[in-house]
């Protein structure tokens, strides 16, 4: 029962393969918990909406924000960490799509939780649709690391406008 | 005897189906569209199955009328200026994602002694502008807001009683608007402000919540004399949150029996003063808070009493931390010895909140004198008070009291001795 060294390389290669194989991890997100699960930013209570993401850190951690704005937040401020992937909910299906491959719809007129404005759909035609029927801007998951990621503050501008015109007639 | 059942048969079905509930003529609306403008109408007692529209100005007293309302649309609406309703109780069979039980536009109006029993958005207000809402009773099945303000400015709400909603009184880009005196309990947030500004609360109670006042993105807000108390039902439960919150005046507040006390980020220029933050899990928590004066608040009975992290160019001072070394040479009521609170607890337990389970445990608090945090990392008093204002109080009275008993037992004793000498004579 000896092993030629051809076998023993073939065997040992394939262990190595195997346990190099085992080390990727395949990053899935948690369900909501409406009870206890809070921003991580903003500390809101997450609803199981099509609102919600989900960072996954490389060390298993979970993350949950109410905005994805929150969570485009917490990038920013946590440069350092180690980030397995990333989460949102689909705005209509309400079904977790990874980030980087969902479409976004930006619009001052679309309300979020915490007012940041951003809708994710995980089929582009489907995002297209909502800005047809609605208006909106299309972005994809590369904009988004550039998008200004502020507040709808000048929504609030106008509409403090528009109301103080109203009050004035 | 055919023919009288017959005739009762008859009058059975029109009792059901042409009663006051449903006759045209004595109907709700019927009532009202009759009223003049600016005129009064007292609605007949009863319970009536009916939605009612009131869009002119107009008086209308409700005393002893019930609305039972088993549609997805609300039982009241009402637009317009100055409409005045009182003493009305509302009843709602079915539920509906951001409907209303009672939807309101418009400016000047006042209800009064309402009562909304309900799965809906008790109140739901959209662009309404100086209107007062007083004594109005609200009890949810914890899915929509209590009071859900949008776009609505300079409006009262006055002893309201709030209760097993979501958000007992929620109020969006809404200004200048007052809450006084309210009760909110067993919901989710008590009171929850977001991007509104120049709002005052105040001798607001609320208890039992997930968090007693959550006030996000808001400038200008006065919180005074809340009582912010045993909110800790929760894993996330708090007396008061503050986000993004600037120039706001937060006073005499207590805050107490809550998971974590005040938690307080991303916050700048606000005063904390003379607020009693009392037998909380943890006291108050700090980060990213710039800017800020705490001064004369009271720390009791916290089991960890601050912790602030990235914080900075704050006025923390003449608090009183009942856990403090103190020590006052120079009898002007203040330690000369400086008051520290350490990080170490509360930063363990952010990335591993198990932790917690050691609070206080002996090889914890070794391991936090060995492993000190550096002097930036620790909020500093460095003036602490000798007393809280309230344990003076206490103090005072009890000091009388013994005062009193000392001098009736030495009156007493005195009379004892005089007798007894006196009767060997």
């Amino acid at each position: 029962m000896k092993f030629s060294i051809v076998k023993q390389s073939v065997l040992i290669f394939s262990l190595l393969f195997l346990i190099a194989g085992c080390g990727k991890t395949d990053y899935k997100p948690a369900a909501i918990n409406e009870k206890t699960d809070k921003c991580d930013v903003c500390h809101m209570a997450v609803k199981d909406d099509g609102f919600a993401s989900e960072i996954i850190l490389e060390n298993e951690k979970t993350l949950k924000f109410d905005d994805i704005g929150c969570m485009y937040k917490w990038k920013s401020e946590n440069k350092d960490e180690k980030i397995g992937n990333s989460f949102i909910k689909d705005y209509q299906t309400k079904k977790w799509l990874e980030v980087e491959k969902a479409s976004f719809v930006y619009d001052k007129s679309i309300k979020t939780p915490m007012a940041y404005n951003v809708i994710a759909f995980g089929d582009k035609k489907a995002a297209q649709d909502f800005i047809d029927k609605n208006s909106g801007e299309l972005l994809t998951a590369d904009d988004l690391g550039s998008h200004s990621w502020e507040r709808n503050k000048a929504m609030m501008e106008e509409m403090k406008k528009k109301m103080n015109m109203n009050m004035n007639h | 005897m055919k023919n009288s059942i017959k005739i009762l048969l008859v009058l059975v079905f029109v009792s059901l189906f042409f009663g006051k509930e449903a006759w045209a003529q004595n109907s709700l609306q019927t009532q009202i569209n009759a009223a003049p403008v600016g005129g009064v109408v007292k609605l007949k007692a009863g319970t009536y199955r009916e939605r009612i529209v009131i869009n002119k100005p107009v008086v209308v007293e409700a005393e002893g009328v019930i609305i039972h309302n088993c549609s997805s649309k609300p039982a009241i609406t009402i637009t317009g200026k100055r409409v005045r309703l009182r003493d009305i109780k509302l009843v709602d069979c079915l539920s509906g994602k951001n409907s209303a039980a009672i939807s309101i536009s418009g400016s000047g109006h006042q209800l009064h002694n309402i009562s909304v029993t309900s799965e809906k958005i008790a109140l739901k207000l959209k662009n309404v502008q100086k209107s007062k809402f007083e004594n109005i009773r609200i009890h949810g099945q914890h899915k929509e807001n209590g009071i859900d303000l949008w776009q609505s400015e300079q409006n009262l709400f006055q002893q309201c009683e709030i209760k097993n909603v979501q958000d007992g009184i929620y109020l969006e880009n809404s200004n200048h608007n007052t809450l006084i005196k309210n009760s909110i309990e067993h919901s989710r947030y008590g009171v929850h402000v977001m991007f509104s500004d120049h709002i005052t609360l105040k001798q607001n109670t609320s208890t039992k919540n997930v968090t007693g006042a959550m006030i996000m993105g808001v400038k200008y807000a006065e919180i005074k004399e809340n009582q912010l108390i045993d909110n800790q039902q929760n894993v996330n439960a708090q007396g008061l949150l503050l986000y993004d919150v600037h120039h706001s005046n937060i006073r005499d507040n207590t805050i107490s029996h809550n998971r974590l006390g005040m938690y307080i980020e991303d916050s700048s220029s606000n005063t904390i003063i003379q607020n009693k933050v009392e037998a909380n899990f943890i006291g108050t928590q700090m980060k990213k808070m710039t800017k800020t004066i705490m001064e004369e608040n009271a720390f009791i009975a916290n089991v960890n009493v601050i912790q602030a992290t990235s914080s900075r160019e704050n006025q923390i001072q003449h608090n009183y931390w009942d856990g403090a070394l103190t020590l006052d040479t120079d009898g002007n009521h203040k330690s000369n010895i400086a008051f520290k609170a350490d990080p170490y607890f509360l930063t363990l337990t952010s990335e591993t909140p198990p932790y917690q389970l050691f609070f206080q445990h002996p090889g914890l608090v070794l391991l936090q004198k060995m492993l000190k945090s550096p002097d930036e990392m620790l909020v500093t008093d460095q003036e602490p008070l000798m007393t809280s204002d309230w344990q003076k109080n206490v103090q005072v009275k009890s000091e009388k009291r013994s005062v009193l008993l000392l001098s009736l037992l030495l009156i007493t004793g005195s009379l004892f001795l005089l007798y007894i000498g006196r009767k060997k004579i």
